[in-house]
């Protein structure tokens, strides 16, 4: 051979041009297999065996100035070996090629300068060449230490060569895997896919998987052969199958799977044009009609052809971790732990550190009992410790075996588990993998692997699901508003079946929170859950966006906003648990799609509903308003000029101040209300009524100390109903030693601009006759011949009262919620009925928007008592008829 | 050609978002900011220390316009986010050197 610079060989010019035409052919009649629907299985051993043939040729053409004699001693003492997918024979169009060229680098100086030859001319042909020429001593010791080269040579297959060299080659590589050395090889192959694993993205429902490497792709199956050389001698799934490795459903479920993603691998190679593996959002969408995918009115094509890929990948992960499961090494530690330092939890089970599992002999008789079987996950989640994944191939045939009707003992064990607080997320996900979740909820089989085809979901509807479950968890540590709410969720397990149910309607032509409402419905009867339960849930399920569109849509200062929400929601609790529900779902969504800049909208919505419903913001007032409050009235008791005052009393009346008093009270309003309260031995009774240029309102104030049962807060009422006032808002409190401080917003439709001093204080002196027991309340409304019912805003909303009773609010006072239209004298009307009720208002908050009235009392009994659970529906009756007799009487006048 | 740089109230975004739209505009950057103007003092005297609010969430949109259109741009904006109360947010409008759409390399108008 002539050692001039081959690009100026003519010969060599004219033979590099011919192999590129024949790789190109060679794609060519792959692409026509491919698209004239052969199948992937049969494209990829075309592609294979050309390749082999390309191959063996450049190598005999790098040969072709060698003697005959020498040709004939290199192919008694070398080889070239094809490994990886090549070794396999199942090569994808534009995949790179893996060789090993075996000699002995110090003799065979000539074959080593052969394959530099081949394989320069391999890159100018257009094949990827990955390759690596060795010694077979030097060859196995670089498999000991490089778990992706060990993997490769499971499949090896001589191309051009030794026979003698390869198969004692194979036989030395199969010896230095299997047996003794079987669990550092085993260790080594889940290290390095599990870091491939992670690296492509952790889930196998993912939106833009790799075909190859992602969990569930082609990798897993592989990993299968490469395990099965080393155990069984074989990485054929046919003979692992005649070996008992694998169930033949098994098998048949691998072979299903990797037919669906070499065919999308060759789609993804042949279009591009080059080794392309990641299914992208714009191929998913090109390619789900030419797969064969049409769609449904509810589903498009691409959302149909998604699901079937997460099926097939959720298929192969699930079938590789069970079989990976079998063929652990056993670890003596394992064994011993189980046998010795284990204990029992109760006759059936056994506990370790680490796990748990049935006594000797118990597992029959778990797996004939689906109460026994959910005892054993709801044991594992309260000693936070696994259910070993070996019994999964146990588990699973048995539960399909039960019967579809659930018993309630069952119903009971489950939504026990799901209280869970810590841990629940693995514990639902081993439920899944074991077929009890969908045995208990078969709602959530039609959400599996569901693609949600937008910009927003990075999960299907499943994986979404089960993270917002891990989700409160995160959130349940946070030190936000948020945090807080989490933790103070009274009823977790009811939070967590909302979330599991709160997406099961989708892939339905009807929005999916309606269907998902009448799923929960179903799942809620067959649970067995209570009526209040049952409301809560389906309410979840039901309204489970409405928070988002609030926040994020709407004005959230807009007073009517608040009430009309609050009215829907009804109660804290259910607030609370939609507002974590919500929190977790869109976390849930993917990263970055909760931003803190929503977080606060939607805590806006949340705090302000709350204070709307219970009168007080989320969590109490916080302690360091209070020390400043202490301190600044101690600067002003330390002037010549102020009154004498106990600190310590005053500390305490600080300290008893309500968080919603607070809340509403400007710092230098606080400090001459706690002045008043100072001087109420020298002025039992402090009024002042003072008009605000501004808001044209009158604002009256009243300090004193009240008598248990002497309806101080009626007789204000009252006495401001008869002088012809409306009450747009009050915020009455009560501190420690029954000092009252309270504050009305009223109107007076008697004066159309500013409200004259003379005006202002015949309020103040009506207040004073009542309050000081020199007129009755009934004695006022005679002298001033006062309709009480004109309504203020005639009836322009028409829906019902409403009347909510909460008695887990407030550690010490049963919260009634009153929703109704407006009408001058309603509030004089609830403060009697309540007086009538023999109940205390301790704390009022009364906010009116244009005809909407939401009142929050809290209320304690003459003993100081909550309401008694049985008395509930008494007290709301009670408040509701005195409303409708109250209509009924002005109801006709109001729209006058 | 002109920027608009328009900081507006979160829950008006949708309205100049359709608004805009239909004013022919074409192309719009979002991003979810914070700020605070004069609105900020009138907030906190209602609200005790739990509530002590010192950035509020606002939406910040960019449209870049033609000088013919920036006109109604401006107006439409300024019709939509408009509630009369403190803290509708405000419009900045900057001369713009160049435009150039990345993936043609076409420049000026016609990569807008």
């Amino acid at each position: 051979m002539t050692t001039a610079s081959p690009l100026l060989d003519p010969e060599f010019e004219q033979g590099l041009q011919a192999r590129k035409e024949r790789l190109r052919t060679l794609r060519e009649a792959a692409r026509e297999a491919h698209v004239s629907g052969r199948s992937a299985l049969q494209t990829a051993s075309l592609m294979s065996r050309g390749t082999d043939q390309l191959l063996i040729e450049l190598l005999t053409g790098s040969l072709a100035g060698l003697s005959d004699a020498d040709r004939d001693m290199l192919y008694e003492g070398t080889a070239m070996i094809a490994v990886g997918g090549t070794g396999r024979g199942e090569l994808a169009p534009y995949s790179d090629v893996d060789l090993l060229f075996l000699c002995d680098l110090r003799s065979d100086l000539m074959f080593v300068r052969a394959v530099q030859s081949m394989v320069r001319s391999c890159w100018d042909t257009g094949l990827q060449l990955g390759h690596r020429v060795a010694s077979p001593a030097d060859a196995l010791e670089f498999a000991g230490q490089d778990p992706v080269f060990a993997t490769a040579l499971v499949e090896m297959r001589l191309l051009w060569g030794s026979t003698r060299l390869f198969d004692s080659f194979r036989a030395a590589f199969v010896r230095r895997i299997s047996r003794g050395h079987y669990r550092g090889f085993y260790d080594s192959c889940l290290k390095a896919r599990e870091a491939e694993r992670l690296q492509y993205g952790g889930t196998e429902r993912q939106l833009e998987p790799e075909i190859k490497r992602s969990p569930g792709g082609l990798r897993d199956i592989q990993l299968v052969r490469w395990l099965g050389l080393a155990r069984f001698g074989t990485p054929n799934l046919d003979l692992l199958r005649r070996s008992d490795a694998l169930s033949a459903e098994d098998v048949q479920t691998l072979l299903d799977a990797q037919e669906f993603l070499q065919r999308i691998r060759a789609e993804l190679h042949f279009h591009a044009g080059r080794a392309q593996e990641i299914l992208t959002r714009d191929e998913q969408l090109r390619m789900a009609e030419p797969m064969g995918f049409a769609g449904t009115p509810a589903q498009r094509p691409v959302e149909q052809f998604m699901q079937r890929f997460f099926r097939h990948a959720s298929a192969v992960a699930d079938v590789v971790s069970r079989f990976v499961e079998r063929e652990r090494p056993r670890r003596w530690r394992t064994v011993l732990e189980r046998m010795v330092l284990s204990r029992r939890d109760n006759e059936v089970f056994r506990v370790t550190a680490r796990e748990i599992f049935p006594a000797p002999g118990q597992l029959p008789l778990v797996l004939r009992d689906p109460e026994r079987l959910f005892q054993w996950f709801e044991l594992a989640g309260s000693y936070g410790v696994r259910v070993p994944d070996e019994f999964t191939d146990r588990i699973r045939p048995a539960c399909q075996a039960f019967p579809r009707a659930i018993p309630p003992a069952v119903a009971r064990r489950f939504l026990s588990l799901l209280q869970t607080e810590r841990g629940l997320e693995p514990l639902l996900r081993q439920l899944a993998a074991n077929g009890l979740l969908t045995y208990i909820l078969p709602e959530f089989e039609q959400i599996q692997c569901l693609l949600q085809f937008n910009q927003y979901h990075a999960f299907t509807v499943d994986e979404h699901t089960l993270r917002t479950i891990g989700e409160v968890e995160q959130l349940r540590s946070q030190p936000t508003a948020l945090g807080q709410a989490a933790r103070d969720v009274k009823n977790p397990a009811l939070l967590h079946l909302s979330l599991l149910l709160h997406d099961a309607g989708k892939g339905q032509v009807e929005d999916h929170s309606i269907v998902g409402e009448r799923l929960a419905r179903d799942v809620g009867t067959r649970l067995g859950l209570s009526k209040t339960d049952m409301e809560t849930l389906c309410f979840l399920v039901r309204h489970h966006l409405d928070m988002t569109l609030l926040a994020f849509r709407r004005d959230l200062q807009d007073p009517a906003l608040l009430i009309t929400f609050a009215r829907q929601i009804g109660n804290v609790e259910t607030l609370r648990l939609l507002f974590v529900h919500t929190a977790a779902d869109m976390l849930a969504v993917g990263p970055n799609t909760f931003t803190s800049w929503k977080e606060d909208l939607l805590t806006q919505l949340y705090q302000g509903t709350y204070e709307s419903l219970s009168g007080g913001p989320p969590g109490g007032a916080g302690e360091e308003r209070r020390r400043e409050l202490s301190r600044a009235w101690n600067n002003l008791a330390a002037e010549p000029s102020a009154p004498p005052s106990d600190p310590s009393d005053i500390g305490d009346l600080i300290d008893s101040l309500p968080a919603h008093y607070l809340a509403h009270t400007a710092d230098a309003q606080v400090l001459s209300d706690l002045a008043s309260v100072n001087q109420l031995g020298l002025v039992p009774l402090r009024i002042r009524a003072i008009y605000d240029e501004e808001s044209r309102l009158v604002e009256v104030l009243v300090i004193t100390r009240d008598r248990p049962g002497s309806g101080v807060f009626s007789r204000i009422c009252g006495t401001l109903t008869a002088r012809g006032l409306s009450i747009l808002a009050a915020n009455i409190c009560t501190t420690h030693r029954q000092v009252i401080i309270d504050r009305f917003t009223v109107k007076d439709p008697d004066f159309s601009g500013h409200i004259p001093p003379f005006r202002l204080r015949e309020i103040e002196d009506s207040l004073r006759q009542v309050l000081e027991d020199q007129v009755s309340v009934e004695e006022m409304f005679r002298r001033n011949r006062r309709l009480t019912g004109a309504s203020s805003a005639g009836g322009l909303c028409h829906e019902p009262a409403r009347v909510v009773i909460d008695n887990q609010v407030s550690e010490s006072a049963t919260v009634i919620d009153v929703f109704a239209n407006d009408a001058r004298g309603l509030l004089y009307l609830i403060a009697k009925t309540l007086f009538d009720l023999e109940l205390s208002v301790n704390l009022a908050k009364i906010t009116t928007h244009v005809d909407q009235v939401l009142d929050v009392f809290y209320v304690t009994t003459r003993e100081g008592s909550k309401v008694a659970e049985g008395d509930e529906a008494h007290v709301e009756q009670g408040i509701l008829q005195a409303i409708q007799q109250f209509n009924r009487q002005y109801g006709a006048s109001a729209g006058l | 050609m002109k920027k608009i740089e328009a900081v507006i109230r979160h829950y008006k975004l949708e309205d100049v978002k359709n608004a805009l739209t239909q004013a022919k505009v074409e192309g719009m950057t979002v991003t979810e900011v914070r700020g605070f103007g004069r609105q900020r003092g009138h907030k906190e005297m209602y609200r005790g220390a739990e509530y002590t609010v010192d950035f509020l969430p606002k939406v910040k949109i960019e449209v870049v316009v033609t000088e013919s259109l920036l006109k109604e741009a401006v107006e439409t904006i300024m019709r939509v986010a408009r509630t009369g109360q403190i803290g509708d947010g405000k419009i900045f409008i900057t001369d713009l050197a160049e435009v150039i759409r990345i993936r043609t390399g076409e420049t000026g108008e016609s990569a807008m």
